[in-house]
């Protein structure tokens, strides 16, 4: 009984974690979860009922499918962005009106932590809301004083970092307030 | 043209007096009671249906004596005060309030730092809000110059406040909690026992509820606007720069690290050895009432 148990928990552990071959680990008994209250829709949106901020469930570059919650690389268009071109990405999704919403943007430093998951890693992020891709960093909109780098999260360990304006080339989730 | 202007400037001349005459007749009933029933009360000027009918009061600000003469804020935490605004629920802005181009979508054009122009920080850097409180948790004016608290008015959350802030190694025996790793117990002297020594001294008038900060709470205080020292000294004067604080949150990736912020930089690194008895430090952390 304790083995068929045990392999149920796997398959679905399998199943959450997507077909990558690199296997995200969560310590779910010995830390608390921190982004559990997230609600995904089937429109590719994430509710965070605390923040009072909606995500797009997929990166710039990717296109959400209900039918199995996963991410696909959309045709044509890119993932990976310099800074100038990330902050170009919300026009295009309000220009389009993504789930019907003209206020997308992109996360400062703090909101996009708030969406790190930080029972896990590889990548330290909820995968059932936010499907797995192959987008490791992501910028916010918060620039340094230096006014030439900005900040960052890598989601493999949710460190957070800094790059060059100019030279990375990181991907780029949208959000917008639900006010 | 013009004469139709004219004209028109002309007919609201003559509308204008008719409605102000209008509005002088309802002006006279409360000159009445004014005049009539004051003599029982021994004083010139009186205010029937108030509780005290020689002051003043707002009929809506009746529950309320510390402003019964209004303004008064029903629906607000304190009423006698405007709400707090809370316009990221509860996210701390970042306090960038500068930018790099003129796009529209950099930090400094959202959130509070924008909303709240704050030029003359009176509640502390750009869009954050916090008060001062004194061992008691009394709150003190924004010019005071010794207090043991700081409360965060956007987060709700209350912060320990000490000049030099005390070294100790992570330690949690919570087992649910702490990563699969306590951290280093030190002959009693941890985080563990600083935050339950807080509760038993009553620090700030709160004998619960005082522990380490969730690294996502820490991040909360970050001044991101400086990469020198990431914190409003203005408020949180132990945090100095070369300080590294402590979060509650263990390290996925390794059971013997914890979450910590480095003040100097304002990010958060995972790499800290729960074991480090020295260069970490603590601030405590609750939940206001």
């Amino acid at each position: 009984m304790q083995i068929r148990i045990y392999f149920f928990v796997i398959a679905l552990f399998f199943v959450a974690g997507s077909s990558q071959a690199q296997q995200q680990i969560c310590k779910s008994t010995t830390i608390v979860a921190s982004t559990n209250h997230l609600v995904g829709g089937s429109d590719g949106t994430v509710t965070d009922s605390k923040t009072k901020l909606m995500w797009k469930r997929c990166p710039e570059g990717f296109n959400y499918s209900s039918a199995n919650n996963t991410c696909a690389a959309a045709a044509g268009t890119a993932s990976l962005y310099t800074w100038s071109n990330a902050l170009a990405r919300p026009g295009v999704a309000n220009a389009t009106k993504f789930a019907n919403y003209e206020n997308w943007r992109l996360p400062n430093i703090k909101e996009l932590q708030s969406i790190v998951e930080e029972q896990c890693y590889n990548p330290a992020i909820n995968l059932t809301i936010f499907p797995s891709t192959s987008i490791s960093s992501v910028w916010s909109n918060s620039p340094l004083p230096d006014a030439s780098n900005a900040w960052y999260i890598n989601f493999y360990f949710a460190e957070m970092l800094y790059g060059s304006l100019s030279s990375e080339n990181l991907g780029v989730r949208l959000v917008r307030d639900m006010q | 043209m013009k004469k139709m202007y004219l004209l028109l400037g002309l007919m609201t001349a003559v509308t204008v007096p008719s409605i102000g005459s209008a509005k002088l007749i309802l002006d006279i009933p409360p000159l009445v009671v004014q005049k009539t029933d004051c003599t029982p009360y021994g004083c010139t000027q009186c205010y029937p249906g108030c509780p005290d009918p020689c002051v003043k009061c707002d009929p809506q600000c009746i529950a309320y004596p510390s402003c019964i003469a209004g303004p008064c804020y029903p629906t607000c935490a304190d009423p006698c005060k405007p709400c707090t605004p809370t316009p990221t629920g509860g996210l701390n802005d970042t306090g960038i309030t500068a930018k790099v181009g003129n796009t529209g979508q950099e930090d400094a054009d959202y959130g509070r730092d924008k909303t709240v122009q704050d030029t003359v920080p009176s509640d502390g850097h750009a869009g954050f809000s916090f008060t001062k409180l004194d061992s008691n948790g009394t709150a003190l004016a924004a010019s005071a110059t010794s207090w043991a608290c700081v409360k965060d008015n956007v987060t709700g959350l209350m912060w320990e406040i000490q000049a030099n802030p005390s070294e100790r190694p992570w330690f949690n025996s919570d087992n649910s909690k702490n990563g699969g790793n306590a951290g280093n117990e030190n002959g009693g002297a941890n985080t563990e026992s600083y935050a339950a020594l807080a509760n038993t001294n009553k620090l700030c008038g709160a004998s619960s509820g005082w522990r380490l900060p969730t690294i996502k709470e820490l991040l909360g205080i970050v001044k991101s606007s400086s990469t020198t020292l990431a914190v409003d000294q203005n408020y949180f004067s132990g945090m100095t720069a070369n300080k590294f604080f402590w979060s509650a949150t263990p390290y996925a990736a390794d059971p013997a690290s914890a979450w910590a912020v480095k003040f100097t930089t304002g990010s958060t690194f995972g790499l800290y050895y729960k074991t480090e008895t020295s260069t970490i430090s603590v601030i405590l952390v609750r939940t206001a009432n």
